[in-house]
């Protein structure tokens, strides 16, 4: 069965809602912590929510130099899987993985609502699973979720495909072009800042529409997703 | 013992929301003749020997500063020292950001010193020569 791990660093608030998104896609789950720099052998990773070692310094700049992040550098950029939500992408973009930034909200508030996004690009590890321009309804949940580089960065990203999701209906925190998600240039490095693991079921999400992200890497892995899970529905 | 200072600051372009509401705030004091304000973080570095700046920079370009967002500058603060060590305790400037090109340091003899101190470059020991 096809593993994938999900790290706790101190300080994390999603790492359990990831493994068990995991689980409902139709992988094992394996629970990775950040001082061991022993991948146990997954087939991807996912770096969950919340506030990593309090987001001291910057959010997500101590996670950077943890154990297990030097081993998911190195994997990454030979190929490996690796989703990174909100503090995860946090760390994505501090480790350099992701280019740019986040940064304060631009109103200044934490905001928490459920959030509408364009899926922008289905060739990643990540997103084959939905269709092109597919809207998505995932919640988000960040006080320092806007996204900046550099315009040239920006530019680069647009003309190259990089930007994987984009807010609809709204921005929540003053993101530069409205990007919710970006990734790297091979594709097997994504990270967002809304939820996908809030909407994995009917009874806790608004939608199952954040599963879609979790059985997209099983496909990619070429493996087969629960049969419970389905594909990702065309809301 | 010197200390090395790093003060990371927000780049220019870069918008700081927390720095406007402070701003937004000082009409509340009855403040009028502020344009701006903005917000960065102070990081004071205790070595356990000499101070070290190009380790100090490396510190700072690696962990205490994001070159995405920031810029920093390094200096050694003066701190009370025995006499005779004077001329080693000058504020030292290197400002860097994500620009590869190497900082400008500059050296400082300070104001402060006694008439018939020679005036000596202040090169602390341990700092780089650049």
């Amino acid at each position: 069965m096809t593993r994938i791990g999900v790290v706790t660093f101190p300080g994390s608030l999603d790492d359990r809602d990831a493994l068990r998104a995991v689980r409902l896609a139709g992988a094992e789950p394996v629970a990775l912590w950040h001082d061991d720099a022993d991948l146990h052998g997954v087939d991807a990773v996912v770096l969950p929510g919340g506030f990593s070692y309090g987001d001291y310094l910057r959010c997500g700049a101590i996670a950077r130099f943890s154990a297990a992040m030097g081993s998911i550098v190195d994997a990454a950029r030979a190929g490996l899987p690796v989703l990174g939500i909100c503090n995860g992408f946090q760390i994505l973009c501090e480790a350099h993985l992701l280019p740019g930034a986040l940064t304060r909200n631009q109103h200044l508030h934490f905001r928490n609502r459920d959030q509408v996004l364009r899926v922008e690009h289905t060739g990643t590890a990540w997103t084959n699973g939905y269709a092109q321009g597919q809207e998505i309804l995932i919640p988000v949940k960040n006080g320092e979720g806007c996204y900046v580089a550099d315009p040239r960065t920006l530019d680069e990203l647009e003309a190259e495909g990089r930007v994987v999701f984009r807010y609809v209906g709204g921005n929540p925190n003053g993101s530069q072009r409205d990007i919710a998600g970006v990734r790297n240039a091979a594709g097997n490095v994504v990270g967002l800042m809304p939820h996908p693991e809030h909407a994995i079921e009917a009874l806790t999400g608004p939608s199952v529409d954040g599963l879609g992200m979790f059985t997209s890497v099983l496909a990619h892995l070429g493996a087969p997703a629960a049969a419970t899970a389905g594909a990702p529905d065309g809301r | 013992m010197a200390r090395v200072v790093v003060d990371v600051m927000l780049k220019p372009e870069i918008l700081d929301p927390a720095g406007q509401a402070v701003a937004g705030a000082l009409p509340r004091l009855g403040v009028s003749d502020v344009a701006s304000v903005r917000i960065g973080k102070r990081v004071e570095i205790e070595f356990t020997g000499e101070p070290d700046l190009d380790r100090a920079r490396e510190i700072a370009d690696k962990l205490l500063a994001n070159p995405v967002i920031e810029d920093f500058s390094i200096r050694v603060e003066d701190t009370p020292a025995p006499a005779g060590a004077r001329a080693a305790s000058g504020p030292v400037d290197a400002v860097a950001g994500c620009d590869p090109v190497e900082p400008n340091v500059s050296v400082q003899t300070p104001a402060a010193l006694p008439a018939d101190t020679p005036l000596v470059p202040a090169q602390p020991e341990g700092e780089p020569g650049q």
